[in-house]
């Protein structure tokens, strides 16, 4: 798992920075472009689609793992009624900047999925671009991430009831960069942007979920993320001067680079994005 | 395609790959890793993807991600070749 270091690293730059090139809701995920171009009502899309895919209902506990500014689980329980909702990150900005908004049955916890020890159990789970942190890529190269990833699945399957699902959205490797230049840029990005994390291919994820939970959807949505990153860094540009006033000429400077870097790597394949709905396995 | 004729291949995809160890490229046996040759893992996908335009062929990440040694590479080249579907 990343250090509450590197995790700051990727998250604690600012979260007036963020603020200003994400959607409103602060989704630092992958959007669901179906029938619209716009940033907004594509961010509403995929958390439809995460409602849908863990069965949610008003009256049932979920637990967001990774929750990031709290988008989701506010969209959770604010516009879809659930009553009992709970997040957990690693980044402290992201933490006080949920605890700010006092949310009557929303709860936060700034804690690691590998320290969390729930009061009572969970009816679903949702986790949304938070496995990439999962397994650090020197357990990654020394074959050992199947095992931390499956680790990671039976805690989630202990934490819930039986009948629970589990929804889960990660980037994943697709195809390996030919081109050095290609392969360099994504390096940058994984070592400057998000150091601690690795991308999983499909393939890890699919064999680590065994014994816990069956798989019953698999969506890949490649063309999404090129886009949603695409309007991040068109949004980016828009504010540049407030940015480089307020967090410097190289902070900039790194974010229009590693939000070109990610649009590259999905339109040319090198990195695809999976959403997969997972049924307990009782 | 031959053993020689792949080889010669492989040669030339280490040259475009790494113009700098143009000599180690003419160098290249048989016999060895590719550790040995100066073959990095961003030269190895690099060789690749110079094989599979020329050949018109596309590898398969993991099999790739494997090959450790120049003969192991000349034996996935003759893999694909040999059984490529021409239309």
């Amino acid at each position: 798992m990343s250090t509450q270091q590197e995790i700051a690293v990727s998250y604690d730059v600012a979260n007036d920075f963020f603020r200003l090139w994400l959607d409103k809701r602060m989704i630092y995920t992958c959007a669901l472009f179906e029938g619209t171009d716009d940033l907004e009502t594509a961010q509403v899309n995929k958390l439809k689609w995460f409602y849908e895919a863990v069965r949610a209902t008003t009256d049932k506990r979920l637990l967001d793992i990774g929750c990031g500014w709290g988008g989701t689980i506010e969209f959770f329980s604010q516009e879809m009624g659930v009553k009992d909702v709970t997040g957990i990150t690693l980044s402290r900005a992201q933490y006080n900047e949920i605890q700010a908004k006092s949310i009557p049955g929303l709860s936060v916890e700034c804690v690691s999925y590998t320290d969390y020890q729930p009061q009572e159990k969970f009816d679903g789970v949702i986790s949304i671009g938070m496995f990439e942190h999962i397994a650090t890529p020197e357990q990654s190269r020394a074959g050992k991430h199947i095992s931390v990833y499956r680790d990671y699945f039976r805690r989630a399957w202990e934490w819930t009831n039986p009948g629970s699902w589990f929804a889960l959205q990660s980037v994943i490797g697709f195809r390996v960069p030919r081109l050095r230049q290609d392969v360099q840029e994504i390096g940058w990005v994984t070592s400057t942007i998000f150091p601690g994390a690795i991308t999983p291919r499909l393939e890890a994820i699919i064999s680590s979920v065994n014994p816990y939970w069956e798989i019953m959807e698999v969506k890949t949505r490649r063309e999404h993320y090129a886009k949603t990153t695409a309007e991040w860094l068109r949004r980016l540009k828009s504010h540049e001067d407030i940015i480089r006033q307020r967090w410097g000429d190289e902070r900039f400077e790194e974010y229009q680079r590693y939000l070109s870097a990610c649009m590259m790597a999905f339109e040319k394949g090198y990195q695809s994005l999976a959403q997969i709905a997972l049924r307990r396995i009782d | 395609m031959t053993e020689p004729e792949i080889l010669n291949l492989l040669k030339e995809a280490f040259a475009f790959a790494a113009p700098e160890e143009a000599e180690a490229a003419e160098n290249l046996t048989l016999e060895g890793t590719l550790d040995q040759f100066g073959v990095s893992s961003i030269v190895a996908f690099e060789m690749a993807g110079y094989i599979e335009d020329k050949l018109d062929i596309q590898f398969a990440d993991d099999e790739l991600a494997q090959i450790s040694t120049i003969k192991g590479f000349v034996n996935l080249i003759r893999q694909y070749t040999d059984t490529k579907v021409v239309v």
